[in-house]
């Protein structure tokens, strides 16, 4: 895991000087090879949660501003997430979740689309403590 | 809608708390730059309670389910199953767009990382331990954010503790404190019943609309202080006032902020309150 943390982190440094250039199109560029390295470090998420959680963070804050290029500030904190992964890989979910609040400060969602399904299907129906005991 | 800064105080209801926290697309984004549209924005700490009480603990029943199946399919369909009311059909669509509506880290997965990684690396555990993570975090974040989306939080209710969510050792999570625990009732209760007239006024207003399940319990619940004004307020009355808290106890130079505004303007009316949506 830890070379592709490495090929990850690479990937993120050109990236930023590129942007640092107005190279836009090559920084735009190693964002996607890095991207492409998300799911094999999700992969990885063994690890522990706090792994798994910021890998997918990440990949879903990328994927929720597809539209849009990430900018420099964007950019740095998800360079700040993955270095912090390359020093704790066993990182806790706890400590992740911090993370993860400083990627939703320079205006990125690290969360999935479906869980806006999930939320919607709970407003029409409900969870109740029927609910509840129902899986337990 | 759309508006400007007509006023700038805002009182903020639960449905734009959880919009701003637990929603990912669109809805997030209104709630957030609705709180930015205000200088002062209050959130009564009702609005948590009932934050923590519907669609957090919503999340944290669905994280459970996650938790507990051995397929991202099974959970879905355990989750499809709470669709008893009228609403089915639309539930069952609403599941159905899952399927093109996400983007999920699963599909870009590949065979070799099986080889490499282990089982764990498979399309359908990754997208298990996807959503199981996803929750998760977000349930955590929500947590840790409940009290910072808004410059102020007010109206304490010396009743009702907020008590971190705790993790089994099963990994499930846990809301330790869905609702209030009075001694003897609830801590609104002389509060209201120095506001008669008003709790009056609120009730006759709700006693004119449908008696959905919602206004049944409102309905209830403000009778209490119409006929039996002595008696204890428990806390099933206290979680059936909803939204007629916030028309009673939003300051009157500030707006009622929230996404039902149907709702809340028959009640804010009562008191000349405006309500305003993201």
């Amino acid at each position: 895991m830890l070379p592709t943390l490495d090929e990850s982190l690479e990937n993120l440094r050109k990236s930023i000087k590129s942007k640092n250039e107005a190279q836009h199109l090559e920084a735009d560029d190693f964002l996607q090879n890095f991207i492409s390295l998300l799911p094999e470090l999700f992969a990885g998420r063994d690890l522990g949660n706090g792994f798994g959680a910021i890998v997918l963070g990440i990949f879903h804050a990328i994927k929720n501003s597809a539209s849009t290029p990430l900018d420099i500030r964007q950019t740095k904190a998800v360079f700040e997430a993955i270095d912090t992964l390359r020093r704790e890989p066993y990182i806790s979910h706890l400590a992740a979740v911090d993370i993860l609040i400083g990627v939703e400060g320079v205006g990125l969602v690290p969360h999935p689309v479906a869980l806006d399904v999930i939320s919607e299907t709970f407003e029409l129906g409900s969870a109740d403590e029927e609910g509840e005991k129902s899986v337990l | 809608m759309s508006e400007s800064k007509s006023s700038s105080k805002a009182f903020v209801d639960t449905t734009v708390l959880a919009d701003s926290l637990l929603k990912v697309s669109d809805r997030r984004t209104a709630a957030r730059d609705a709180l930015k549209r205000f200088d002062e924005t209050s959130l009564p700490v009702y609005a948590i309670k009932e934050f923590i009480g519907g669609p957090l603990f919503n999340f944290v029943y669905a994280h459970k389910v996650f938790m507990n199946v051995p397929t991202y399919s099974d959970a879905m369909s355990r989750i499809q199953r709470l669709s008893r009311t009228p609403q089915r059909y639309k539930t069952a669509s609403a599941l159905e767009a899952i399927a093109v509506a996400e983007e999920s880290i699963a599909d870009c997965t590949a065979q070799e990382y099986v080889d490499k990684y282990g089982a764990n690396a498979s399309i359908q555990q990754t997208r298990l331990d996807e959503m199981r993570l996803s929750l998760k975090t977000i349930i955590l974040i929500a947590w840790k954010k409940r009290r910072e989306m808004t410059t102020d939080v007010s109206n304490p209710l010396s009743c009702y503790f907020e008590t971190a969510p705790i993790e089994t050792k099963q990994g499930l999570l846990e809301l330790p404190t869905r609702k209030c625990n009075p001694p003897n009732e609830c801590c609104m209760a002389d509060q209201l019943r120095s506001r008669a007239k008003d709790v009056e006024k609120l009730f006759d207003v709700v006693s004119q609309l449908d008696q959905d399940r919602e206004n049944s319990s409102r309905r209830k619940a403000l009778r209490h202080f119409k006929r039996t004004p002595k008696r204890p307020m428990t806390e099933d009355l206290c979680k059936g006032l909803g939204d007629a808290v916030f028309a009673l106890y939003c300051p009157s130079d500030f707006k009622i902020l929230t996404t039902n505004l149907r709702d809340h303007e028959i009640l804010a009316n009562v008191f000349g309150t405006d309500v305003e949506s993201p």
